[in-house]
């Protein structure tokens, strides 16, 4: 423990924050509590899709009120799961979010709510959040780095964007 | 015969002359003749009159239209001229001609070149027709009737015979005429009927003249003496009879030669005899012919007049001699047909008569024959004669017959008598022999024979022959027999010594059939036993086979039940199928139920762990409001639940009732199962007794088989015994059957001996001496050989059987 502590800058949470655990297939995902506005459970039909965003932008729904675009996590982090299911768990990013705050990301279920004790100390090692080295990893801690800026940029602008 | 003879010719006489009346075939061939000649020239005769008449007629048609032709012919020369006349008028009118004398020198010109029945011609013009400046004009020249005031002015020679007669003329002012008025005015072309004028009579053709505008200028007038039609019709008809009349259309005469007087008084069809009755048909027609009373009208119209020609002509003149032609000619023919067939008859009579004397000559001597010689005629009597000639002729060849029969039998008879003599002779010649052979056998010499012959000395031959030939057969005969019958004798002796081993056999036989027929018995008691048993068992198989059935219907029925029952389990079953269904529904829903709970749960958490960070009491009231709404939803999720818990809880009750009577029914059909399972043990305990049974009923069935086997082995044995003692007894019969035979044998052949030896009729002294000789021997022979060898049980049999 000591020895992370002085390796790289570990953000090591304060004690008594929650996190909310949601499956992603083999992976768990672990948000923080303060990240994480609401979890809704939403009917497929509820979605409206976008055509013009790229395929991980499912859709946009209307919740409460408010519109809430939808990222499908999984194809996001490069997993495949193979079943389309009818009721999808979302789970709403809230103001802390900044950019993303408003958004929805698609989880196959939601575990429970636990404190950071409870959590192995690894996941919160800064260096950890590139999807590419952390495929076998089970446990990932959600940070809104791992959404891409270009996410909800439409794609015809995004190759007149990219040519120029 | 001389006193009948003349008799009977009287009669052949009479029928004679009475025949050639009545029958003769002469009569009946003339008769027949003339009638067919009379009917086929009677009916040539009427043909022919009938062409005759028809040929009259035509002709008479004929005259009448060529008078009519002439008549004709002379009218329209009359109007050639009016029409002449009339043209050259118009012509000179429309070429300007005023002058009067013009037209006047112009009629008398064409006057002058009239045809000589034209009396008069001339024209009269209406007023102020062809002369413009003249009123009326009307120039008219005729041949002066030789009248003295007669009107007009005549002509200077050389035209002295003709008269002028004009306008001026005193008393004829044409205007004023009758003519005038009633022809020229219509402008009538026609032809007026006659009329009487000065004593003259005429007939007049009025023409009418008109100009180039068809103006009608005046009339021309030609005058007709009508005479000239009576000198014309004058003729006779036909066969200088009959007459020709002219007549008007309306009956008036214009011309009547028989009487000229009547067509100048203008008299009418009623002054003609005959022929008023016939007019009205006259009138009619045109042309045609018409016979009335005996007189034929024949009638024809001349074409430019009108006027109808007649021809009367009486019918007999016509017919008259048409039918003397015919009439006489048919019976000259007739005459002269009968007068040949007359001729031909006699002579047919005359060739007849000397067959028919004969006949009758014939006949004379028969009665019968005559009286139906009286009914024919010639030729019935040629044939009655003939048939008797045959009849005759018949008997006669009889009689001949018989006379030549008795002829060939005298001539047989001669030689038979012939035959006689020679036989005799032969006779005598035969006799020599025989008595030569008879010397033969005197001496001893069986070996000759007397020569045969048809004749009486040949039978006697021929007996001798067999005398001797018997003779010598009995003496062969007698050798025979007595070596047969020693033969016969020893025989005799070998059959009785078998007979004897024969019988020793029947007897071991016969106890050997006693002692088969015991085992017999024995063999059926043992069987009937075995029957006894097998009824037995067959009657416990009857009794377990009911049990059986018994036990197979109840096993049916528990079946039935068991189906029945698991007909319900498996529907019960099927509603347990329903209930799990709604179970793992309500399963589902429970998990979306607390799926939802989940999320509310970690809203919850977030909302507090917000609220927590939260100073401020306004958004605290908005965590707390936000945790109501969680909390509803949380409620509602947990009714939720409960609804769907004791909705499980009802479900589970009736599953569990079900399942309780599932388990009933389970158990009933274990109970039926139990039932099952002991009927299918009864049942094979039944079937295994009946096992038992049938395996028994078989040992037995085997049993009584093998018995009867038995018995049948026996009997057979049995059966071949008693054939053989059958056999046995029968050689033993056939055995003493031919002892017997041999004995009659012998019997026969010494009766046999004795007759053929009795044939001779011997000297009594002989007689005794070979008789005592022979009855020694046959004692001594049968008696040893029959008696000594012979066994009682034999001789007792050939005792029996003789």
């Amino acid at each position: 423990m000591t020895e992370k502590a002085e390796g790289a800058a570990i953000a090591t949470p304060p004690s008594g924050s929650r996190f909310i655990l949601a499956q992603l297939d083999r992976l768990t995902l672990v948000f923080p509590a303060n990240l994480v506005a609401e979890t809704l459970l939403i009917d497929r039909s509820q979605i409206l899709p976008m055509p013009f965003y790229p395929s991980v932008v499912l859709g946009c729904i209307h919740h409460a009120g408010q519109l809430v675009p939808l990222v499908a996590t999984d194809a996001l982090f490069g997993i495949s799961s193979p079943l389309t299911k009818e009721r999808l768990t979302v789970v709403r990013l809230g103001e802390q979010a900044q950019k993303f705050a408003g958004v929805g990301l698609v989880v196959d279920r939601l575990l429970s709510s636990q404190t950071s004790e409870q959590l192995p100390a690894e996941i919160f090692d800064a260096d950890l959040y590139f999807p590419a080295t952390e495929r076998e990893a089970t446990l990932k801690l959600f940070k809104t780095q791992l959404l891409s800026d270009e996410l909800f940029l439409p794609q015809r602008w995004a190759a007149s964007t990219s040519r120029s | 015969m001389t006193t009948s003879q003349p008799q009977s010719q009287l009669k052949m006489m009479q029928a004679n002359r009475k025949l050639p009346r009545l029958k003769s075939v002469g009569t009946r061939l003339f008769l027949l003749v003339m009638g067919g000649a009379l009917v086929g020239l009677g009916s040539m005769a009427y043909l022919f009159y009938n062409s005759l008449r028809k040929e009259v007629e035509a002709e008479i048609r004929q005259t009448l239209s060529s008078k009519v032709n002439l008549i004709d012919g002379q009218v329209q020369q009359a109007e050639a001229l009016a029409k002449s006349l009339r043209t050259t008028v118009a012509t000179l009118h429309a070429q300007g001609v005023e002058t009067p004398e013009t037209y006047i020198k112009l009629t008398l010109e064409l006057f002058k070149n009239r045809p000589d029945y034209v009396t008069g011609l001339g024209f009269m013009q209406r007023e102020y027709g062809v002369l413009p400046k003249k009123p009326w004009f009307g120039p008219y020249y005729l041949l002066d009737p030789g009248v003295p005031d007669f009107p007009g002015k005549l002509l200077p020679a050389p035209d002295n015979k003709i008269r002028y007669v004009d306008e001026n003329t005193p008393g004829d002012f044409y205007p004023e005429s009758d003519y005038w008025k009633d022809y020229m005015v219509p402008q009538k072309t026609l032809w007026a009927d006659p009329y009487e004028y000065y004593g003259f009579f005429y007939t007049t053709f009025y023409i009418p003249i008109y100009d180039d505008q068809k103006q009608w200028l005046g009339g021309v007038s030609v005058d007709f003496d009508a005479r000239t039609f009576e000198k014309s019709l004058q003729d006779k008809v036909i066969r200088e009879a009959g007459y020709f009349a002219l007549l008007t259309d309306s009956g008036q005469i214009v011309a009547y030669p028989p009487d000229p007087q009547k067509g100048l008084k203008a008299e009418t069809v009623k002054s003609i005899p005959g022929l008023e009755s016939v007019w009205s048909r006259l009138q009619n027609g045109q042309s045609g012919l018409i016979k009335e009373r005996g007189t034929y009208w024949v009638y024809q119209r001349i074409p430019s007049t009108n006027w109808v020609a007649l021809a009367s002509v009486p019918s007999e003149v016509v017919l008259r001699p048409v039918l003397l032609i015919t009439v006489g000619g048919a019976v000259a023919a007739g005459l002269l047909l009968a007068g040949i067939v007359v001729v031909a008859v006699q002579y047919l009579n005359r060739r007849l008569k000397p067959i028919l004397d004969k006949c009758n000559k014939l006949a004379a001597t028969d009665a019968q024959t005559l009286a139906r010689l009286a009914n024919e005629d010639e030729v019935g009597r040629v044939s009655v004669s003939f048939f008797n000639l045959i009849d005759q002729l018949a008997t006669k060849e009889e009689q001949i017959r018989q006379e030549v029969a008795r002829a060939v039998q005298a001539q047989e008879e001669l030689k038979r008598a012939v035959e006689v003599e020679r036989e005799g002779e032969a006779l005598q010649a035969e006799v020599g022999q025989l008595l030569e052979v008879v010397a033969a056998v005197e001496e001893g010499d069986f070996t000759v024979q007397a020569p045969v012959s048809d004749r009486v000395t040949g039978l006697v031959a021929d007996t001798f022959n067999r005398l001797i030939e018997e003779i010598a057969k009995v003496l062969a005969q007698v050798l025979e027999a007595a070596r047969q019958v020693s033969a016969g004798a020893d025989n005799l002796e070998q059959i009785a010594e078998v007979v004897v081993t024969n019988a020793d056999r029947q007897a071991q036989e016969v106890e050997q059939a006693l002692s088969l027929s015991e085992r017999v018995e024995r063999s059926a008691e043992s069987a009937a036993q075995q029957l006894q048993v097998s009824n037995q068992s067959l009657l416990t198989l009857d009794s377990t086979v009911l049990d059986g059935q018994a036990a197979m219907a109840d096993l049916t029925r528990a079946t039935e039940m068991l189906r029945q029952g698991t007909d319900r389990i498996v529907q019960q079953m099927k509603t347990l199928g329903e209930f799990v269904g709604l179970t793992e529904q309500l399963v589902r829903d429970q998990n979306q139920i607390a799926m939802q709970t989940q999320v509310l749960a970690l809203n919850a958490s977030l909302v507090a762990a917000r609220a927590c960070e939260q100073q401020n009491p306004r958004q605290f009231a908005v965590a707390a409001k936000e945790f109501e709404a969680i909390a509803d939803q949380v409620s509602k999720l947990a009714q939720q639940t409960n609804e769907g818990l004791s909705v499980l809880e009802q479900r589970t009750t009736q599953v569990q009732n079900v399942v309780a009577a599932v388990d009933a029914g389970v158990q009933n059909l274990g109970g039926l199962v139990g039932g099952f399972t002991e009927g299918v043990e009864r049942s094979t305990e039944a079937f295994n007794n009946v096992q038992m049974v049938t395996a028994n009923v078989l040992q037995a069935g085997e049993a009584v088989t093998q018995s009867s086997q038995d018995i049948i082995n026996t009997v057979r044995s049995t059966a071949a015994a008693m054939r053989d003692i059958a056999e046995l007894a029968q050689r033993t019969v056939r055995l003493t059957q031919n002892t017997r035979h041999q004995s009659e044998t012998m019997g026969d052949l010494s009766t046999r001996l004795l007759q053929r030896v009795e044939f001779f009729r011997l000297p009594t002294e002989l007689l005794l001496q070979s008789s005592s000789e022979s009855e020694s021997v046959d004692l001594s022979e049968t008696g040893e050989s029959a008696g000594s060898s012979l066994s009682p049980t034999v001789r007792s049999v050939l005792v029996g059987e003789e």
